[in-house]
């Protein structure tokens, strides 16, 4: 199966959130979008509605008084009833009378005036300023005036504003509690997977008896069976091969163990054989001891392989380590050149292996290039460069990364017989110096031959 | 010194054959056990010097022969291990051995590890035979060991182990050290055998193992005794 990854790939709870976010901002929008329009929309209608009937009213109780004795028109204006913010404005008899000073006749439209004045009753929307209003306009015929109401809108803004406003803050709320809600069921939702993560990074470390607690849930259990499935056919298949291993090692140490033991009563008596007797004896000597080497480093290989990492780090100084290696008397001649500031270098790890990398890089060194110079060692950076020069004539670049292969032996090797060699040497060292979190190369040493340098994490202080 | 003699306990024929022969030419006496059972006869007829013991035998095992050997006599046991995992070496080291070698080892090898448990039986002439060290006191010429005043029994590279700390209370050992003085080893030597017998010789002469009075563990070091 295919999956093409989209080019930003946000994390799943990251998504799960943004998800639930984006739908409670589009659902509290929607709702308070729409019920302000809705609310706006009826409040308007309505008080266009009241204002009109008011104005039927207003204008036909204008009409009786008008059409009485004794007319006084501000008398009348005054006895309209009104809602507030509305303004009333009689003409009559060509004068105008306003219920306000602030509102006179040039409030009212000219084409709205005139079409009034004409005889028609007239309703129009006018903008004054920040606010509009409803002005509308009745004729009074018969009593040679007209009535005008003037509703300012101003009021019925503002309560829309406020409506506004609480929606606004209650669509925020609600995103609010979306965001909120949607990293509550992320976690939830990934609390699972995050467990499963974590046992399975602890059964990389090497940890097999990891397990995952039964899960109720029917979907959420399947994967946890699953996973507890896998950590069991992992385990036993783990146990299989250390078995295995275990018996291969058994099966093949005791035969060696025989032969090498019969070799040495055969060697103390080297002198009594025959020359072609003591050929064949060095002869078996010498490939016996290249048997055992490559059974040994078969199986320590195969159990570096199983065991991934280090079971019990122990503080391991490197300047001892170097000096101590170089004890032995076939490294004699090699010289040690520890960097101050590598003196109180300390790697945790397991010292045999690294005595062991060492070793097998000082064997390399004298199996393929005539012996180690120098081992030199400093630290940098919380790491520790720990270098193996030889008096070889270099590892081709071509060659560098092979080399640390399985049974490959470098051609310049092969060319000069490569006897003596398992070919697993170098593999094993990088093993350890991987199971130790560091890692390894070769290039060309300042003095003209190869450099096998590694690089290994100090231990914290 | 007398001609030593060898008890090798092995199942497999041709290791039994030609052990006998490698240490017969370096002048041991050797006698052989192919399996557990017989093993004990051997040892209950005649004490060896040292106890060549495979750990994987038919019947009773390497570990339970060795730990029904501890419960009469404090031969020095030498385990042969031919599995890599070291579960085996410390196991057998725990039920009482005093030394493992690997299989396939040099006969040199052997016979170095041979020596070395030999050695152990005796006391340098140059080293005090009486020996204070707080409540604990040791007789070396007589092999006896008693603390706060009430004999304690040690196998050999225990006594060894325990005088090597009490010649210098107070001083720390690292473990590189005690392998080298107790078991001729040099740097490669395995720490784990002293740990395993600091903590036999706890169990022995610690009132509370837990929390030791005499044999205390320096971090990072290794051990002292404490007086």
């Amino acid at each position: 199966m295919k999956v093409r990854l989209a080019p930003v790939r946000l994390r799943l709870s990251l998504r799960i959130t943004l998800a639930f976010a984006v739908g409670a901002l589009v659902l509290s929008a929607a709702v308070a979008v729409g019920s302000y329009l809705f609310t706006a929309r009826f409040l308007v209608g309505e008080q266009e509605r009241t204002t009109l009937h008011q104005t039927y009213v207003n204008a036909a109780i204008a009409r009786a008084r008008l059409s009485g004795p004794a007319v006084d028109v501000p008398a009348i204006l005054d006895a309209l009833t009104v809602a507030s913010s509305t303004n009333k404005i009689i003409y009559n008899d060509g004068r105008w009378y306003s219920s306000s000073l602030l509102v006179s006749r040039d409030a009212l439209p000219t084409d709205l005036r005139e079409a009034t004045l004409g005889g028609s009753t007239v309703r129009t929307w006018r903008q004054n300023g920040s606010s509009s209003q409803i002005v509308v306009g009745v004729p009074l015929p018969g009593v040679k005036s007209a009535y005008f109401q003037v509703f300012d809108e101003a009021p019925l803004r503002h309560t829309l504003d406020v409506l506004r406003n609480v929606l606004l803050a209650a669509a925020s709320a609600t995103t609010a509690a979306g965001v909120g809600l949607g990293w509550w069921a992320s976690r939830r939702l990934t609390a699972p997977l995050r467990a499963v993560a974590a046992a399975a990074e602890r059964l990389a470390s090497g940890n097999l008896e990891t397990h995952l607690p039964h899960e109720h849930d029917r979907e959420l259990g399947q994967l946890v069976d699953s996973f507890n499935a896998m950590v069991a056919a992992l385990r036993a298949r783990i146990q299989r091969d250390a078995r295995f291993a275990a018996d291969v090692s058994h099966e093949l140490r005791s035969p060696l163990t025989t032969l090498s033991t019969s070799l040495s009563v055969l060697r103390r008596r080297r002198s009594e054989l025959s020359p072609p007797g003591q050929d064949a004896l060095d002869l078996l000597v010498t490939e016996l001891a290249r048997f055992e080497r490559l059974v040994e480093d078969l199986l320590e290989i195969s159990r570096a392989d199983a065991a991934g990492g280090i079971a019990d780090p122990e503080p391991v100084r490197i300047s001892e380590l170097v000096l101590n290696v170089l004890e032995q008397p076939e490294y004699g001649d090699v010289a040690a050149n520890i960097d101050s500031s590598a003196f109180d270098a300390v790697v945790a790890g397991d010292k045999l292996r690294l005595q062991q990398v060492l070793r097998n890089l000082l064997e390399n060194a004298d199996t393929y290039a005539g012996g180690a110079t120098e081992i030199s060692a400093t630290a940098s950076n919380g790491c520790v460069l720990l270098c193996v020069d030889d008096a070889g004539p270099g590892v081709p670049p071509a060659e560098r990364e092979r080399i640390f292969d399985r049974f490959t032996r470098g051609r310049s090797a092969a060319r000069r017989g490569g006897r003596g060699g398992t070919g697993l040497g170098l593999a094993l060292v990088a093993e350890h110096v991987r199971a130790h979190g560091g890692r390894i190369w070769v290039t060309d040493a300042p003095s003209g031959g190869a450099r096998f340098a590694f690089e290994l994490p100090q231990a914290a202080r | 010194m007398a001609a030593a003699s060898v008890l090798i306990v092995d199942d497999d024929d041709g290791i039994r054959t030609s052990l006998r022969l490698a240490l017969e030419d370096h002048g041991y006496h050797v006698r052989e056990a192919a399996d557990g059972e017989s093993a004990l006869g051997e040892v209950k007829n005649q004490v060896p010097d040292v106890v060549i013991l495979d750990l994987m035998l038919p019947g009773m095992d390497g570990f339970e022969c060795c730990r029904q050997l501890r419960r009469t006599s404090d031969v020095p046991v030498l385990i042969v291990s031919a599995r890599g995992d070291s579960h085996d070496v410390v196991a057998g080291l725990e039920a009482g051995a005093d030394d493992y070698i690997r299989k396939p080892f040099d006969v040199p090898e052997l016979t170095a590890r041979v020596r070395a448990l030999r050695r152990r039986l005796r006391s340098a002439p140059d080293e005090p035979d009486l020996l204070q060290a707080g409540a604990i006191s040791i007789a070396a010429d007589r092999g006896e060991v008693t603390v706060a005043g009430k004999p304690v029994h040690l196998t050999k590279t225990e006594f060894r182990l325990l005088y090597e700390l009490a010649s210098h209370p107070g001083r720390v050992f690292t473990r590189e050290m005690l392998l080298e003085r107790v078991w001729d080893y040099g740097y490669f030597g395995d720490a784990r055998i002293v740990d395993v017998h600091i903590g036999r010789l706890r169990t022995k002469i610690e009132p509370d193992t837990a929390n030791p009075a005499h044999l205390v563990t320096v971090r990072g070091f290794g051990y002292k005794l404490q007086t």
